[in-house]
């Protein structure tokens, strides 16, 4: 019997009525981002392990390593940020800024998804280069929503939370918030819940820390950062960041103070998005302003990258029709074959598809 | 795919914590019409929560993946498995040990007893090897997927690493327990995309 020679586990074809799907999702995206002035950017899949060194520890720990025929050390991208940070740093020095990108492109993980055996997925995302924090960080936010309005999908959240609270948390607390941030992270209440127990803290500063994961809504979140005490003043960036937030964006983003990320680079606000027809987040971002000097080119930024499978899983489980495959109008070669293929062509230039019988 | 979305589905164990989970979820007011004792689905209708019945170690991964919102499962389990699922509340049922036990007769007293190169049987392969690791042990473990006892009866093992009740079972299989190698109890999970979009349901459940 012959063999399947299957394709190795975590990959998958796309077969035609497969890819028309796909390209739903991508040129819905692409559209928004070109309508808001982002380019396209591509950058290598081979990419020096170095690189990727350069990023986020995380990423390297999951990324495919490759040994070159010199023995140098080489990886697979396992996002596009990064590469895209290099490629910034290295080749647009005094260009005019702000640089708008887009970009679609594949990444591979050993575990692409703690949930399931994925190891390359398609990213779909922006990055804004060269704004500081501000009205930068809402134009992302606002692309994001109308990313997800394009597409379709009906039901959707963003959970949205900055770096400066924990900072300053880990600042006033010390050890103690380090240890409440892993809990969180880990996604453990339980732990969290013992921790604050089982602490010296004051009555009120547990009843501060019981309640951040407990609030719900946008100006209960705002209004329990400004009842936390000492704090308050450290916190008056942050509060005016995420009043702006709430004051353009409403209960579509919403606040999330025990929200946790996944990538060390951050420096600013951070989200996920989610949307109740998967059981993960379909994609996150962030302000990460230290991440390009550290390829060279001190310059902020901020971004975003969304995973298109499970964009399109989303629309399928909401029940989205897609556009099937038109037929092509189907001619017989006949005795003149350049007669035919004029007849072809001339619906060709009215756009309509049309081919041989064969 | 789920049908609802307003709809609350809890995964319950089989076995162990079954009876436990029933009661915790009566005292929440929940409680769940069966035609059938085959039945896998079952429903509060008044309460519109959907219960599903399946094996202890299935829980974390209907959860995971979303398919239920909320789950039941031992804290063991959730080591073992490690899911990336929310824990919400210890609900303090449940209650067991896994504990490192021998024969009755043999000379070992605790886990550095144990000779190099040494066997030990059990269900909970990531947590042994944690355990032999965390004790500097020289011992290798073989899976199984139940009766683990019967390993050191037949020589399959020196050693084995389970769960333990009420100590019954050791002590008919002239078996001992040496070290308690963790405590479990059960424990509350959710969905983390699920928590977010029924925080109100989910946190009337952990009042």
């Amino acid at each position: 019997m012959k063999k399947f020679l299957r394709n190795p586990k975590g990959s998958r074809d796309w077969l035609p009525n497969e890819v028309i799907k796909q390209e739903f999702v991508r040129k819905s995206l692409v559209k928004v981002f070109e309508l808001w002035g982002y380019q396209p950017i591509q950058t290598p899949i081979l990419i020096n392990w170095d690189t990727l060194t350069h990023g986020s520890t995380k990423l390297s720990d999951i990324a495919f390593k490759l040994i070159g025929q010199q023995g140098d050390l080489l990886a697979l991208r396992a996002d596009l940020t990064t590469p895209i940070a290099r490629v910034t740093a290295e080749r647009l020095k005094g260009e005019k800024l702000p640089f708008r990108f887009y970009y679609v492109g594949k990444v591979f993980r050993y575990h692409a998804r703690k949930t399931t055996n994925e190891r390359e997925l398609y990213q779909v995302g922006i990055e804004l280069i060269g704004a500081k924090e501000g009205a930068s960080d809402l134009e992302c936010l606002k692309i994001l929503l109308e990313s997800f309005n394009k597409l379709g999908l009906k039901k959707y959240l963003v959970s949205i939370n900055h770096t400066d609270l924990w900072n300053e948390l880990f600042k006033y607390f010390g050890d103690i918030a380090i240890e409440l941030y892993k809990a969180l992270s880990k996604k453990d209440f339980i732990l969290f819940k013992s921790i604050i127990n089982k602490s010296s803290l004051s009555k009120s500063e547990k009843i501060f820390w019981n309640e951040l994961i407990k609030i719900k809504g946008n100006r209960g979140a705002i209004a329990h950062i400004k009842k936390s005490g000492g704090l308050k003043k450290r916190l008056s960036k942050v509060v005016s960041s995420f009043e702006k937030i709430n004051g353009l964006f409403g209960d579509n983003v919403q606040i999330d103070l025990s929200l946790t990320s996944d990538l060390d680079y951050y420096t600013g606000i951070y989200f996920e998005a989610i949307t109740p027809y998967v059981g993960r987040n379909l994609g996150s971002g962030g302000r990460y302003d230290q991440l390009i000097n550290n390829f060279g080119f001190n310059i902020p930024a901020i971004g975003f990258s969304l995973c298109l499978e499970d964009l399109l899983l989303a629309l399928e489980l909401q029940g989205k029709t897609f556009e099937g495959f038109k037929l092509p109008k189907l001619f017989s070669s006949g005795k003149n074959i350049k007669k035919t293929f004029d007849a072809i062509n001339k619906l060709h230039k009215k756009n309509k598809s049309a081919t041989l019988k064969l | 795919m789920k049908t609802s979305r307003d709809e609350l589905t809890i995964a319950i164990p089989k076995g162990f914590l079954h009876d436990g989970s029933y009661k915790y979820l009566s005292s929440l007011g929940i409680n769940f019409e069966t035609e059938s004792s085959r039945d896998l689905l079952f429903y509060d209708k008044k309460n519109k929560i959907k219960g599903l019945l399946v094996r202890p170690s299935d829980v974390s991964v209907y959860v995971e993946h979303g398919s239920a919102d909320l789950g039941i499962v031992g804290s063991d389990l959730l080591m073992e498995q490690a899911p990336d699922v929310i824990k919400l509340k210890d609900l303090h049922f449940g209650k067991c040990k896994l504990v490192l036990a021998v024969k009755k007769d043999s000379m070992y007293r605790k886990s550095e007893d144990l000779p190099a190169n040494s066997k030990i049987a059990t269900k909970f392969t990531k947590l042994a090897n944690d355990f032999i690791h965390k004790k500097g042990l020289s011992a290798e473990v073989i899976k199984l997927y139940g009766s683990v006892e019967l390993a050191p009866i037949l020589s399959l093992s020196d050693a084995i690493i389970d769960l333990v009740a009420t100590g019954k079972t050791l002590k008919a299989n002239n078996l001992v327990s040496i070290e308690t190698i963790l405590e479990s109890s059960a424990i509350l999970v959710a969905n983390p995309v699920a928590f977010k979009f029924k925080k109100s349901i989910i946190s009337l459940m952990l009042d």
